[in-house]
Parts: structure tokens; C-alpha cells; sequence
């Protein structure tokens, strides 16, 4: 870090002068009363997560036969929505640590939202692999314990145990990252509440503060241990969605073993956690009137992202195809050209457009900076995210190696169900969150604040307190 | 403008190339050049001669009945491992390897360039001059690789085995033939040596620009050019590495190699440049490039090791994994022990020390602050990474074009010296052509105020 | 353990380096800074020891690096080896990921929970704050006075880089 700036650089802060506004602003909607439009929609989204558990309870009871899945289709609309739900959580983890790394101001006033759906993101997506299993009481036999049944160890050569590990030590870390950040920020919510003598709530976020005190000790290690996390966050992010990707790669299936699928799984990932970034921050940026934090400048750093990753995942798509003919195998040259042009070419066509040719309109800066087209734009990166998972899964597997076998996939209403409610329970989590968590992280945004202005209401004399 | 702890002098410096460095790099070439024509003469006459000159193909013939029909992927590589190549052959070997090994430097520096342009990073600026010179032997090997060009009979087995022979190869002759092959080279050649003269055309022409504010137009053509020529380079790269180098074994095919090429271009583009920074600054040159700039430097030699261990690994976990025939035998050659069938029994060392080198060595040796602080440290582990990047070329050139005749000795080693000569003749020409460090940039100030802070 | 501070309290951070600077010319020991947020450069002059914590998430992930190999070598070496597709009982490749996400699990949480305890935080922790607003916007020198010869000086160089108030108190720490 250079404590000179470049006159050419952008603003992070706009039109902000003190610190105290800063706190104001972003602590406004924890402070302020509840009002109707947010009962409203949490409401809502908890109505269609109770759905959804509806559905997952009426899974779990009658099984998985519920489901469209058959002999030759085994894995489809779950598993899409798994690697769909922890491919959005990627983004979080780029912006708090891989940008920290790259020391990108722009990051400071959107981490903490992505991280949030980070964690909500791979809470959602925990939901999918389990049910699947059928049994989701014997979810335990999922750790590698001594046991008394005929000493049935875990399969470390599978896949799916490494996303056991890997998952779960996502989320776990993700989650510390994401409560470290919060501290400091806590703290200064319990005092907020401590001034105006609301006891109860100050003690709350008091307790959630643990006794934070701004000490320059402690700044010292806490900017250490942050750069560490970054540093193993960073690493672990990629390694989370390379397994996911080994889900697929390992096999022999003609369309799922190719090489290549572990940075494009990575890199698809971060596109599409991405898009889900700028449909949350175009619209949380609006009702919480934060324009001045997460500015003009920062949407179009995230559009710049969302084009260089899209166009990442294109160069993959593109690469893929080329080496099914290349490779001169049969199987392969035929799952491909089948992908694109065979029964469900419909997906492939949407998955390719949404994904690799609408992005490429953020090459306009009067795209990157309208809101409502990027908005636009970024449903679409989510739609197409999804379907990417469904092609890959789905017509790789519909054609069999045996003609005979040969089949077609349709979701039933439970699995819809089941992927709706997830929407549900990302988007209450999410709201809860807004609500009674500071969406912006303020102490990092204050560090942006430069040259501030003198506040007008100072006090002398104030005596020390124990909050 | 105000520069705070530099004079003038020190922010207009150029590079002087002294007689002393002219004297070592002739030195390197001639050194080399000695050994080359050495190995050569001494080989066995009666072998000297090329493949296009042995009736390779009538011995492709004679071999391969079962080919076609069998339909095994890669199982019989009967091109190059089936007779003694020629001494032709393992000279071409040579410069394709040493050429590759500079050559994939200078890309890595030239996407440095670029990258950090359109990532709007300052605390290159003080540095840029260095990359932008490594940068510029992407023309030099051009011209290299268009000599090689006309060689491709020698080097790649497709260029030689007729058609009807191989029916793997045969379902790729859209792909794999001399027409499309040279232009191809020729498409790559055109957008690379393109972005490598207008990046620097640009970035000198800031230079005599009448104030910062005035640099700051020059500035943002570099960004846009820089944006679209990565976007070429994703995709072009991607081939070139698929053409060059993956199809010098064109049974087998992995869809990860241009990445895995990439990421070992950009590690050792980051060594290189903190190798050349150090010699520079020892030569009393850029006393305004400070620790910090050596750090970033490192940080980047460092993530760029664990992001190639990555690549390496996802790419062999997979084949390993599905241990499918036509992409196993890839690996099969590489470690089988004392299986001659292949490459004969060696080939497994190289392929280990590859891994030390390029991954534990700079790993290890890396992971602290001080050891990407402290020349001691940095110096040797760079040497060594580098040797690792040398290996890693070896190993993906060598069992493809020569099989189990594989080898390395003088004829390599000369080569080598010969490419490291015209490298650093090309650099430092290209130091000498513009101040050490660039002028009237917009982020020039926050560069030479750049600190990586305590941590 | 009580200790008798003398504070100066600011609303620059960038006065409080000022102050900063010349309090440690005079040789005053600064007791600690109370910010909002970190202030790079304060480091510095508070003339702590480099923290040790980078060097205990490195043992912590060798630790993990271990777990993993000795596990994975125990139940498939030893306790109960397996054939699965072919692949040796010990199938190293096959480690890899396990082996590198508990590495990470345990260097990450390692870390934390050392944070945690030498930091001495706790979920319910009182916290004795010597202004309300300094984890909003106000930025506090505090100097032991039992430390100090020369209480005068330090009020002046508070006064002169811009402290809005100085004032005297008990802390306990």
C-alpha cells in the first residue's frame, strides 16, 4: 500500500466526510424500527422456505422416488442445485480474501454482504448432497469414526467424501472469517446502543462484540490473522470447487472426464457468485440508500469481474468442445455434439447465451453503470449458472454407453419444490441478516475516508464507561 | 512535480549495456555454440541425417497394420520412439525446449504487462521497464519459431505419418496439418508480437508527454489495448501450447495443458524478473525500486508456485483417477520405471525433480516475509525454480520427440546457453531504449511511496 | 492491574500520528491507541514485538498435514485396507484433497482460537472503553502518568497536534 494516491483513481467514499456518518448510515437500519416492507418480504421468503422444507419433509418420509430421477439418470436436479448454491457462495470468499490479498479498496464495502451469502449460500447448497443420501439420520456415517459395523471405514478415494471435507471446512472458515470481520462492527453498535441507553440491545451486541475495545494491540494481530485467513481462504476457495468439479472429472463419463474442469469449475463459480453479488448489491445498495459506499465505481468493478470470468468460462466451453473432437474418441465427440444439438440442446443454448455472450455487454460502460440493465444482466448470469450444472450433469448422462439405456430427465414438482424453498431460505437468512448485522463492513470503509472534516459534536469531559 | 526522495537523475536514468555485459553474453553463445557443434560432430555420422531424409514413413508403414483398427489410443507412439531420430532431430529437440523456456518467460511478462494494466495496480510502475524489456523477445522468438516451422517433419510425428496410417491421427488432419499449423503460428504471432510493440510503444510515448496529466491519455489506450489483447491471449495462448507442445505426443489430449503451460510461464516470468530487478539494482541501477517491490514480486513468484502445483495436480489426479488408456499412457511414459517399452527407465527422476523444483523448493523456501525480502534467500530458490521450469519443458517436449531416445547433455546445455545469451541481449538493448522507469505515469508517485506495510 | 492514564483524545488519525511521532521523540512511552478502525503506522511507535501468530498457524497446519496422512495411512494401511477400482490400498493422489483441507481446517481455527485467547476475548466480555465513541470516531492516545516525568510537555504536544480533549483517568488492564 502506497499512502499516496493517484488523482486518476476512483472515490470508494462519496460525498462522506466524517467517520460518524459513516457509522450513521450503515447502523440506520439496525437502529431504526422494523418497518413494513421488510416484515413483508421476510415473511414471504420464510413462507416459500417453509415450502420447501414441506417438500424436503415429504422426501425424506416417502423417499427419493419423489424424484424424476431413473436408472440412467441418476444424479440431476439436486446435485445441479448443489454445485449451483456453493458456486454462488465463491464470490464471497474472492472479495474478502483474494481481493484483500490484491489489495483492492473497492472490496472494503462489499464483504461483508458477500460473505454473508457465502455462508447462507453453502448452508443452501448442505441441503442437497444430504438428501440425496435417502437416509439422512445416517448422515453421520459420513466422518471417518471407529465404528461397530463391520469396521466400515469412509472412501477416501471418493469424490464425495473429499466434498464431505471440503465443504465443511468451507463453510467453518468462511463463517470465523465472516464473525471476525463482525466484531469490531459490533462493538460499535453496542456503543451506539449504549449512547442512546438501550441496554438490552447493547448488551446483545455486546456480548456478540467480545468486549472489543479498538486497541492498537489488538488492531495489529487482528490485520495479521486476517491476512492469514486470506491466505489459506484463498487456496481453500479454489480447492472447494475442485473437488466439486472431481465430482464429475473422475469418472470415465464421456462430458465429465476432462482435465480441465477444475479451474473452469473455479472460475464459473466465481462468475456466477458474482452475479449473484450484483443482484443483492444493486438492490440492497437502493433500500438501505448506501449509494455513497457502494458507489457507480463499484458495480462496475464487479461487472468487470462478471465479464472476465464469463469470458473465462466461455474460453472453457470452447476449449472443451474443441478437444471432444480433437481427442478422436468417439464417446466424447458424441456426448458433445449431442449436448448442443440433441434432446436437451434447449439448455445448452440458454446456458451458452446467458453465460458467455450476455456478459459480453459489459464491455459498454454505459451498460456497467446502468443499474437496471446490470440487474438485468445479472439474472442472467444466475439463470445461466444454473443450467450450466444441468447440462454438464444431465446430458452426459442421459445417453448411456448402451443405446438401450439410453433416457430423458424431468424434474417433478418435489424437486422444484425443494429448489424454490432454498431460494426462500437464502433470502430470509439474508434479510435477517440486513436487519440486525451491519451490511457494510464500517471499520474498513472508514479506513477509506480520507481527510475527513472536523465532527461538529465533539464532547469534552466524557468520562470512561464499561459497556 | 515533487518527486519526495529521488532526484532527477536518479527518475532519468538509463541503462548503460557495458562492454562487460556484451563480454559475458558473447561468451554464453559462443560457449554454447562450441558445445552444440561439439555433440554434433561427435555423434555418429551414419545417424546424422533428419527424418524427412530416412524414409521415416516407409517405416511408419511397415509398423502399423494394427493401428487402425485397433483404435488404441496412444498405446503405440510409433513416430519418433521407434528408431534412432537422427542428430537433426535432437538439435531441434534442443532449441525448441530453450526456446520454449525463454519464450514462455517473455509471454508471462508480456500478460504481467497487461494484467496490471487493466487491473489499474500502481506499485508496478516503478518496475514496468523490466517486464516491458523481457516482453520484447517475443518477436525475437518468433522468428525462431518460424525457422522451426520448416522443420515440423522432424519434430512432430503427424507432419510425417501419411495419411491412412494412424486413425487417430487421421480424424485430426483438419487440425493437425502444415497449411493450417503455419497459420496458426502466424495468427499467434501477429496479436502477440502486435500487443508486445503497442504496449511498449505506448508506455514509451508516455515518456515524452508534457505533464502527468497529459500521460494520463497514453495511459488509458494502454488499458484498453491491454483488456482486448488478454482476452486473445487467453484463447491463442491456449492453442499455441496445444500445437507447439501437446502435439508432439498427438494421441493424447488434455483439455487443462494451456493453463498448466500459462501458470509455469507466469511463475517464472516472476522469477526472472526478480533475478533481473536484483541485478539491476546491484549494478547501482533503481535505487527506487525498494523491498516491497521485490516482496509484491515474490508474492506473485510464490502464488504462481501453488497455483502451477494445483494445475499439476487437478490435471494428474484426473488421468491418474479414471486411468483411462489414451490419456494414462501420457504419465505412463513419464514414471513407469525400467519399462523401455515406453522411454526406457530414467525418465522417472526427471520427472520427480520437476515436481521438487517447481513446487517444494519455492514453496518452502518462499512461505516467509524475509525470504522474499532477503537476496540470500530469494536468489538461489529462484535459480532453482527456474531449473524446475527448464525440467518441466524438458519433460513435456523430450518423451514426445525423441521416446526412449531421449537424453541430455552438451547438445542441450548449448542450447540453452545460446537462447540465455539472446535473451539478455534483447533485454538489456531493450533496457537501454527508455528510461529505467517510466515518466509522467498517473501512478508512478504511489509506486515509488510503495510499501507492502508490516505484515 | 490499575494504572493512572493521561489521554488525549482526537478526530484525525492522521494528528494522532503527528502526536505520536513527537511524544516518542521525547521519549514518552505510549501505554496504547484506541481507534475505529487500525491506523497504519501506528505500529511503530508502540514498540510492540512482532506477533508470533504466523508461526503458530504454520505449526497448526502442519499439525493438520499430519492428521490427515496418519489417519488416511492408519485405516487404509493398516486397520482395513481396501481395493477400490484398482487403485492401491494406500492411493496417495487420493489423499491429496483430504490431506490439504484438514491442513487448512486446522490452521485456520488454530489461528482464531489463539487469536481469541492471547487477545483475551470472550463472548459477554465487558468492555472498558475510556471514550463511548471511540469505536466510532474518536482516536485516543492514552500514556501511563506513572510512567512520566514530565506531565506538562505531553499535555502540549496533545494541545499542538490537535487533541480536542486531554484528560486524566483510571483504567484497569
Amino acid at each position: 500500500m502506497s499512502h499516496v494516491r493517484s488523482p486518476i483513481r476512483q472515490k470508494w467514499v462519496t460525498n462522506t466526510d466524517t467517520y460518524g456518518q459513516i457509522t450513521a448510515d450503515i447502523v440506520r437500519p439496525i437502529e431504526s424500527k422494523m418497518n413494513l416492507t421488510w416484515i413483508a418480504v421476510t415473511l414471504l421468503s420464510a413462507a416459500v422456505m417453509l415450502f420447501g422444507f414441506a417438500m424436503i419433509g415429504w422426501t425424506i418420509w416417502e423417499g427419493i422416488g419423489t424424484w424424476g430421477l431413473n436408472k440412467t439418470v441418476g444424479w440431476a436436479f439436486d446435485i445441479t442445485n448443489f454445485v449451483f448454491w456453493v458456486g454462488i457462495g465463491h464470490a464471497g470468499t474472492l472479495i474478502s480474501a483474494v481481493l484483500l490479498l490484491f489489495r483492492q479498496e473497492w472490496r472494503n464495502s462489499i464483504n461483508r454482504a458477500s460473505e454473508a451469502m457465502t455462508i447462507f449460500a453453502v448452508m443452501c447448497a448442505g441441503i442437497f448432497p444430504l438428501l440425496h443420501m435417502g437416509r439422512v439420520w445416517l448422515g453421520l456415517w459420513f466422518f471417518p469414526m471407529p465404528n461397530t459395523r463391520g469396521s466400515l471405514w469412509v472412501n477416501f478415494n471418493s469424490p464425495l467424501l473429499w466434498d464431505v471435507f471440503a465443504i465443511s471446512t468451507y463453510f467453518s472458515v468462511s463463517l470465523v472469517f465472516w464473525y471476525l470481520g463482525m466484531i469490531p462492527d459490533f462493538a460499535t453498535v453496542r456503543d451506539r446502543f449504549a449512547i442512546q441507553g438501550r441496554k438490552i440491545s447493547s448488551r446483545i451486541y455486546g456480548i456478540l462484540s467480545f468486549g472489543w475495545e479498538g486497541s492498537s494491540r489488538n488492531w495489529s494481530r487482528y490485520e495479521v490473522i486476517s491476512l492469514i485467513l486470506s491466505g489459506l481462504a484463498t487456496p481453500l476457495v479454489l480447492s472447494v470447487h475442485t473437488i466439486v468439479s472431481m465430482d464429475f472429472a473422475t469418472s470415465v463419463i464421456p462430458g465429465w472426464h476432462t482435465t480441465i474442469f477444475p479451474p473452469y469449475f473455479v472460475a464459473g463459480a466465481i462468475f456466477s457468485g458474482f452475479g449473484m453479488v450484483q443482484t443483492l448489491m444493486i438492490v440492497t445498495r437502493k433500500v438501505y440508500k448506501l449509494e455513497n459506499y457502494i458507489t457507480l465505481d463499484h458495480m462496475e468493478s464487479i461487472a468487470k469481474i462478471v465479464l472476465a470470468t464469463g469470458s473465462l468460462v466461455g474460453l472453457a466451453y470452447m476449449t472443451e468442445f474443441f478437444t471432444a473432437w480433437y481427442s478422436g474418441s468417439l464417446w466424447e465427440r458424441y456426448i458433445f455434439i449431442n449436448r448442443a444439438f440433441g434432446p436437451f440442446g434447449w439448455s445448452y443454448w440458454i446456458m451458452f447465451s446467458c453465460n458467455v455472450i450476455t456478459p459480453q455487454l459489459f464491455w459498454f460502460k454505459k451498460i456497467r453503470t446502468s443499474m437496471v440493465l446490470t440487474f438485468i444482466i445479472s439474472i442472467f448470469v444466475n439463470i445461466g449458472m444454473w443450467f450450466e450444472r444441468f447440462v454438464i450433469i444431465v446430458t452426459s448422462l442421459h445417453r448411456d454407453f448402451l443405446p438401450s439405456s439410453w433416457s430423458m430427465y424431468t424434474p417433478t414438482y418435489v424437486e422444484f419444490g425443494i429448489l424454490i424453498g432454498s431460494f426462500g431460505l437464502f433470502f430470509t437468512l439474508f434479510f435477517l441478516f440486513a436487519k440486525y448485522a451491519p451490511v457494510v463492513n464500517m471499520f474498513e470503509v472508514k479506513t477509506l475516508l480520507k481527510h475527513p472534516k472536523k465532527p461538529d459534536n465533539l464532547e469534552t469531559g466524557s468520562e470512561p464507561v464499561t459497556v | 512535480m515533487a518527486h519526495a526522495h529521488y532526484t532527477s537523475e536518479q527518475l532519468t536514468e538509463r541503462f548503460q549495456f557495458l562492454g562487460k555485459y556484451r563480454t559475458v553474453i558473447f561468451g554464453l553463445i559462443g560457449v554454447g555454440l562450441v558445445l552444440v557443434l561439439a555433440s554434433w560432430l561427435l555423434t555418429d555420422g551414419s545417424e546424422a541425417t533428419t527424418h524427412a531424409a530416412d524414409g521415416h514413413a516407409a517405416i511408419e508403414s511397415v509398423h502399423s497394420p494394427v493401428q487402425p483398427v485397433a483404435d488404441t489410443h496412444g498405446e503405440g507412439d510409433h513416430g519418433h520412439a521407434d528408431h534412432v531420430p537422427g542428430v537433426g532431430t535432437r538439435m531441434l529437440t534442443g532449441t525448441l525446449i530453450s526456446l520454449l523456456f525463454f519464450f514462455t518467460i517473455s509471454m508471462g511478462a508480456l500478460f504481467f504487462l497487461a494484467v496490471h494494466q487493466v487491473g489499474n495496480a500502481g506499485w508496478q510502475t516503478a518496475i514496468r521497464r523490466v517486464p516491458e524489456a523481457m516482453s520484447l523477445w517475443v518477436p525475437v522468438a518468433g522468428v525462431v519459431f518460424l525457422i522451426l516451422l520448416f522443420f515440423l517433419g522432424d519434430l512432430y510425428e503427424w507432419a510425417i505419418i501419411p495419411e491412412g496410417v494412424d486413425a487417430i491421427i487421421d480424424k485430426k488432419r483438419a487440425w493437425l496439418n502444415e497449411g493450417s499449423f503455419w497459420f496458426r503460428t502466424f495468427v499467434y504471432f501477429t496479436i502477440w508480437i502486435g500487443g508486445a510493440l503497442v504496449l511498449r510503444r505506448l508506455s514509451v510515448s508516455q515518456d515524452s508527454a508534457a505533464s502527468v496529466e497529459d500521460g494520463v491519455s497514453f495511459f488509458r489506450k494502454s488499458t484498453g489495448v491491454a483488456a482486448g489483447f488478454i482476452v486473445l491471449f487467453a484463447f491463442s495462448y491456449s492453442l499455441f501450447t496445444f500445437d507447439w507442445i501437446k502435439s508432439l505426443e498427438p494421441h493424447w489430449f488434455s483439455t487443462i495443458f494451456g493453463v498448466y503451460v500459462f501458470a509455469g510461464s507466469f511463475g517464472s516470468a516472476m522469477f526472472t524478473l526478480g533475478l533481473l530487478l536484483t541485478f539491476l539494482k546491484r549494478q547501482g541501477y533503481m535505487s527506487y525500486v525498494n523491498d516491497s517491490h521485490i516482496h509484491d514480486v515474490y508474492k506473485f513468484a510464490f502464488g504462481f508456485t501453488v497455483f502451477w502445483a494445483y494445475i499439476w495436480v487437478s490435471q494428474y489426479l484426473l488421468i491418474w483417477y479414471s486411468n483411462i488408456p489414451e490419456e494414462g499412457i501420457y504419465y505412463v511414459k513419464r514414471y513407469s520405471v525400467g519399462d523401455p517399452a515406453y522411454i526406457g527407465g530414467s525418465f522417472n527422476i526427471v520427472w520427480i525433480i520437476n515436481l521438487l523444483l517447481c513446487f517444494l523448493t519455492p514453496f518452502l523456501g518462499l512461505m516467509t516475509r524475509n525470504a522474499k525480502r532477503m537476496a540470500k534467500v530469494y536468489i538461489p530458490i529462484s535459480i532453482l525454480a527456474l531449473t524446475g521450469h527448464y525440467i518441466d519443458i524438458f519433460q513435456m517436449v523430450q518423451p514426445g520427440a525423441l521416446g526412449k531416445y531421449w537424453g541430455f547433455g552438451m547438445m542441450e546445455i548449448g542450447f540453452f546457453l545460446i537462447f540465455a545469451g539472446l535473451f539478455l541481449f534483447v533485454v538489456f538493448t531493450a533496457l537501454t531504449r527508455a528510461n529505467l522507469v517510466p515518466q509522467r505515469h498517473p501512478y508512478l508517485e504511489e509506486s515509488l511511496h510503495h510499501t507492502t506495510g508490516d505484515v | 492491574m490499575k494504572r493512572n492514564l493521561l489521554i488525549g483524545k482526537y478526530w484525525d488519525p492522521e494528528a494522532v500520528l503527528k502526536g505520536l511521532d513527537k511524544l516518542t521523540s521525547q521519549g514518552v512511552h505510549i501505554f496504547d491507541v484506541f481507534s475505529p478502525f487500525p491506523i497504519h503506522g501506528v505500529d511503530p511507535y508502540l514498540k510492540s514485538k512482532r506477533t508470533r501468530l504466523t508461526v503458530a498457524s504454520f505449526i497448526y497446519g502442519c499439525l493438520g498435514f499430519l492428521t490427515a496422512v496418519t489417519m488416511m495411512s492408519l485405516i487404509y494401511g493398516v486397520v482395513w485396507p481396501m481395493n477400490i477400482g484398482g487403485k492401491p490400498a494406500l492411493a496417495f493422489p487420493s489423499f491429496v484433497p483430504i490431506t490439504f483441507e484438514l491442513t487448512v481446517l486446522f490452521a485456520a481455527h488454530g489461528l482464531v482460537i489463539t487469536f481469541f485467547i492471547v487477545g483475551n476475548y470472550w463472548p459477554g466480555k465487558r468492555a472498558r472503553l475510556l471514550d463511548i465513541r471511540q469505536t466510532d470516531d474518536v482516536f485516543i492516545i492514552a500514556i501511563d502518568k506513572d510512567k512520566l516525568s514530565d506531565e506538562s510537555s505531553v499535555k502540549a504536544v496533545f494541545t499542538d497536534t490537535g487533541a480536542y480533549d486531554i484528560s486524566e483517568t483510571e483504567y484497569e488492564r
